[in-house]
């Protein structure tokens, strides 16, 4: 190469690189300003655009990190993981790569891919950089037992990290549930017990109710030696009123923690004013 | 052609892989809330009257009774949705009370029968078999054919 | 010397110009990109913002492409039909017309497609077969698949197929289950159902012989109650059966007809503008 064409090279790079800054500068600009006034699609298309023609990748974390959340915003679960990675890859430094992270979390939690974020929060919370992020981490991690119907945990976690309010809310609601197994087992034993333990008394008594008519049936027929009629009536009648008894003690205390749950869930979700993924 | 052949089922294959990715934005979106709740799949009865007619409002009386004193209190034991009693009513409904009838002993019958039910119905989004009386109306316009193992919405 | 200043001077406005991310060239640049990641609603909007005097043939034809793939039609065919005659898109655009119109299954519009062509397309027509097919219109066929391509063989199956379907008769299935109970059931392919309706008419009819036998008269119009019904209930349940086994068929047959369309891509051409 002739010193001349060194030179000529040397301008054109310096042309190159010199008009691109502004531009994506104000393209930043632009795509921002649609993100904050939530027009979230057309603000994708702007931050893809960047990315497109950002030759040396200076916007790259950033522009991924808003596609990210604007995806989240438009509850698009997925998509809005897979640009927090990106951006995770693209971080320049780790507090950038522990953002990522951390909603990368968040938005797991709202997919319900559970596993997926305590394995991450396990991450960080082995990584040494980020010892003096503990509490976040915990904060999370207590959502995550939340979105994965384990209250006691959860309200534990928070109770550790100090966040009174969402520690109650979870102790509160664990102590509401009714115990599944008790109302099952209960039932058991004396048919009946366990669905007016949750509260459904007519349930409850006509179980008890059949299962004394059905029983007294197949013992008469027993008693009177009339071996047929007694074991259609214990199979037909007493047996399925037996388990029919059980299995609807345990569906009417699902059914009832359900609803606890989804009370508690529906208050995070629309009047809970902290910090929610 | 057969290198013509063997260029479209490339792109297709190609098309299929990352189309699944892509397809979020086919269309605009906006805002949405997210949603914290757990979706409820029990299925909950209904023990309302929809209906004037007297074979209705008899037969819909006799049912409502049959759901509180029977069949809420024995247990799971209807593999369909519908079930069976709700079969019957939607059945007398959709035609009239005896030909109800015959399609509620028809449908005994496929309730008896325990062989091959995966390999011969769709299923219905709380993990029932999806067997509508729509179906056995002999209106050959209603009868929407659902192959097995397809999750009815 | 003076040739590369010279260069270099009009080089800085091209890039002035290269530089703005909103330039047409740039869009252009960045809806190329956006196509080939197959974010078409993107690419496509990209394309128009352009402009109409960057709207050449290629162009147009991503567009359409774009919607078409998204499932727009309506914007589809506007652009489509935008592509002018002397274009090397132009055939492959007509094509890809009509197999809007076989999707949306508008016949008329088909016919009026083929109508305006000046030769015969031969991939129209045989769009327009598969949805007389679709429709149940097998009435003036025949002499349409006198041709001996590849591809009209195999409609010319199809058609043999819708013709003469292996129906089950309705009327056989429930005169069946009236002379042997279930035998109907049995007929249309339901064997488990079959047996069922064979074994609980049985029963309940021995239940009502035998107490009508031990002079048990309530049980024994109880039993014959049931048991007529399970009679009753099974012949109506093997005609309805026959009605859904030949539901069945014409479901399976448009499913196979349609994957060969998907197989042979509607006989429309792709283009690969990514490599």
């Amino acid at each position: 190469m002739t010193f001349v064409n060194k030179i000529f090279f040397l301008l054109l790079f310096n042309v190159i690189n010199l008009f691109p800054q502004e531009f994506l500068s104000e393209q930043i600009r632009l795509a921002d300003s649609l993100f904050t006034s939530e027009k979230y699609f057309d603000a994708i298309t702007e931050y893809k655009r960047l990315l497109f023609f950002d030759s040396t990748k200076q916007f790259s974390y950033e522009a991924n990190f808003k596609i990210g959340l604007a995806y989240k915003e438009g509850n698009k679960l997925s998509d809005s993981i897979k640009y927090f990675a990106l951006a995770e890859m693209s971080a320049n430094n780790p507090e950038q790569f522990f953002e990522s992270k951390i909603y990368q979390v968040r938005t797991n939690i709202l997919r319900r891919s559970i596993s997926r974020a305590e394995k991450i929060l396990d991450e960080l919370e082995n990584d040494n950089r980020f010892t003096e992020h503990q509490h976040e981490i915990k904060y999370w991690r207590a959502w995550n037992k939340i979105f994965s119907d384990k209250w006691e945990e959860a309200h534990h976690i928070f109770k550790q990290i100090n966040e009174t309010e969402l520690a109650e809310l979870c102790l509160n609601t664990h102590n509401k549930f009714y115990s599944v197994d008790f109302a099952k087992y209960s039932s058991m034993i004396l048919p009946g017990l366990g669905q007016i333990y949750t509260g459904e008394y007519l349930n409850g008594f006509l179980s008890l109710a059949w299962n004394i008519f059905s029983g007294y049936l197949t013992i008469n027929a027993f008693n009177e030696e009339r071996i047929f009629d007694g074991i259609v009536t214990a199979n037909l009648l007493w047996f399925r009123f037996y388990r029919g008894n059980f299995q609807n003690a345990e569906k009417f205390a699902k059914e009832k923690n359900l609803l606890i749950k989804n009370e508690t869930l529906l208050f995070l979700q629309n009047d809970f004013n902290g910090l929610k993924p | 052609m057969i290198k013509n052949k063997f260029f479209i089922q490339i792109t297709f294959s190609f098309l299929i892989v990352v189309s699944s990715v892509a397809q979020t934005d086919w269309q605009r979106w906006e805002k949405t809330e997210p949603n914290y709740l757990t979706e409820d799949l029990n299925y909950q009865r209904d023990y309302s009257y929809t209906d004037n007619s007297l074979p209705y409002l008899f037969s819909k009386t006799l049912i409502n009774a049959y759901w509180i004193l029977i069949s809420d209190v024995d247990g799971d034991n209807c593999p369909f949705h519908p079930s069976c009693s709700s079969f019957l009513i939607q059945s007398i409904e959709e035609t009239n009370l005896i030909q109800g009838a015959l399609m509620f002993f028809d449908r005994f019958t496929r309730d008896s029968n325990p062989v091959a039910r995966e390999e011969h119905y769709p299923v219905y989004k709380n993990y029932r078999f999806y067997d509508p009386p729509t179906l056995y109306a002999l209106d050959k316009n209603k009868i929407k054919f659902i192959p097995p193992k397809r999750v009815v919405e | 010397m003076k040739i590369i200043f010279i260069s270099l001077l009009i080089s800085i406005p091209a890039f002035c110009q290269l530089n703005n991310l909103h330039a047409p060239q740039n869009k252009k640049l960045f809806a190329d990109y956006l196509f080939c990641e197959q974010d078409y609603l993107r690419a496509a909007e990209e394309y128009i913002s352009l402009g109409e005097t960057f709207l050449y043939d290629t162009i147009l034809y991503k567009i359409a492409k774009s919607y078409s793939i998204i499932g727009d039609y309506e914007n589809s065919l506007n652009y489509f039909s935008r592509i002018p005659q002397s274009s090397f898109f132009y055939d492959n655009s007509v094509k890809e017309i009509g197999k809007i119109y076989y999707l949306n299954e508008n016949d008329a519009s088909l016919d009026k497609l083929i109508g305006e062509q000046e030769n015969s397309f031969y991939d129209l027509v045989k769009l327009k077969i598969a949805l007389k097919l679709i429709k149940n219109q097998t009435g003036d066929l025949e002499e349409v698949l006198e041709n001996s391509d590849e591809d009209f063989l195999v409609l010319k199956k199809f058609y043999q197929q819708r013709k003469n379907p292996d129906y089950k008769s309705e009327l056989v299935a429930g005169i069946l289950s009236a002379i042997v109970p279930g035998s109907g059931k049995i007929y249309t392919e339901e064997y488990g159902d079959g047996v069922t309706a064979f074994l609980l008419t049985g029963i309940f009819t021995y239940l009502a012989y035998d107490n009508f036998k031990n002079d048990h008269k309530f049980r024994g119009y109880l039993f014959t109650g049931i048991a007529s019904g399970f009679y009753l209930g099974n012949i109506y349940g093997s005609v309805a059966s026959a009605q859904i086994f030949n539901a069945k068929i014409d479901f399976n047959f448009l499913e196979l007809l349609s994957d060969f369309l998907i197989n042979r891509n509607y006989f429309v051409k792709e283009y690969d503008f990514c490599k």
